[in-house]
């Protein structure tokens, strides 16, 4: 196992996602054809290349990423998002990915295995982000990329702590978001070279939805209560960050920082 | 899942199959006689290892649980 506690990790994702499968399906923010096909051509794929994304979720970027690629495979921990993965990609007419279970911070591959990984909105559930990362680049071939997507925070310690509580509350398989320069680092110690940052705004269109934002996962109704009392008394510095909007009477408008890398291997 | 759409059970491509190793050890597995599981070889000494990963609706489930 990866850490003690990694079992514990494994099944609170699979308790939190499980239920709530299909909902990523339709997730505007997970399924945004816009964002997954800008991805795509940032990664430049080869029809020749061999793609493994890890934590695949609904499989929307191993879907968007199947025409450009002779092979995927979608891998997750969660048995009924792989379940959904072949429903969406039947739906699609995708017939060059396959499906397979496992954990990020043990992969079932041989060193030097894949020209792409990618990892979009998941690397925040994994027990050992160091430890996947590692290795996602000994699966890595010589000269291939690995493509990452998901929730920051900003570097500021205090915004950094403030908001990864709103998402454990939000989401009890939370583990974490992290800020640039702490990927750049943890990239840098598996010996990957970023060639790729960029900061921007996960905001499912023009603002999240702070209720099918909570519905999506499930959350407790104490702890939507709990959230909508952290939006509403955030301060100034934590409203910035969030960009909290709260204009309309009985709606959270925010958006959450966001984070996308490449990081190549040596060829 | 939907309601109204159940996966066909996926076929898995040689090819891919041959690639799969202990997530442990990384080690080859091989697929059993009736084709139900992924076997560890003899050569895979991790303690862990429950030497064995089923295939679950087509998928393989290439995960170490306590």
């Amino acid at each position: 196992m990866a850490q003690d506690n990694s079992q514990e990790i494994y099944d609170r994702v699979k308790g939190s996602f499980g239920p709530n499968a299909h909902a990523y399906t339709t997730s505007q923010g997970h399924a945004n054809q816009t964002e997954l096909e800008k991805l795509v051509r940032r990664a430049a794929p080869q029809l020749s290349d061999r793609l493994l994304d890890i934590g695949t979720g609904a499989g929307h970027t191993a879907i968007a990423f199947a025409p450009h690629v002779s092979q995927v495979i979608a891998y997750d921990l969660t048995p009924q998002m792989l379940e959904e993965v072949l429903v969406n990609a039947s739906a699609k007419g995708i017939t060059n990915l396959e499906t397979r279970q496992g954990a990020a911070e043990e992969l079932p591959y041989p060193d030097a295995s894949f020209e792409l990984v990618s990892c979009r909105l998941t690397t925040h559930h994994f027990a050992d982000l160091p430890r996947a990362l590692a290795e996602m680049a000994r699966v890595l071939k010589p000269g291939g990329r690995l493509v990452i997507m998901d929730t920051s925070v900003p570097e500021d310690p205090e915004l950094d702590g403030q908001i990864n509580q709103i998402e454990v509350l939000r989401d009890p398989s939370h583990v974490r978001n992290y800020p640039a320069s702490e990927w750049q680092a943890m990239l840098r110690k598996v010996g990957l070279t970023v060639t790729f940052v960029e900061a921007s705004y996960y905001d499912e269109g023009d603002q999240m939805d702070f209720g099918a934002w909570t519905r999506r996962i499930g959350t407790s109704p104490e702890n939507v209560a709990r959230l909508e009392q952290l939006f509403q008394a955030a301060g100034p510095a934590l409203r910035k960050a969030l960009r909290i909007d709260l204009s309309e009477a009985g709606k959270i408008g925010f958006a959450l920082p966001r984070i996308t890398l490449i990081a190549g291997k040596a060829a | 899942m939907s309601d109204t759409q159940t996966p066909q059970p996926q076929t898995i491509s040689k090819e891919l199959l041959d690639i799969l190793v202990c997530p442990l050890s990384k080690t080859k597995v091989v697929l059993s006689e009736d084709g139900t599981k992924l076997l560890c070889v003899d050569e895979c000494t991790d303690p862990k290892c429950p030497r064995q990963y089923p295939i679950e609706n087509g998928i393989p489930k290439m995960l170490v649980e306590d």
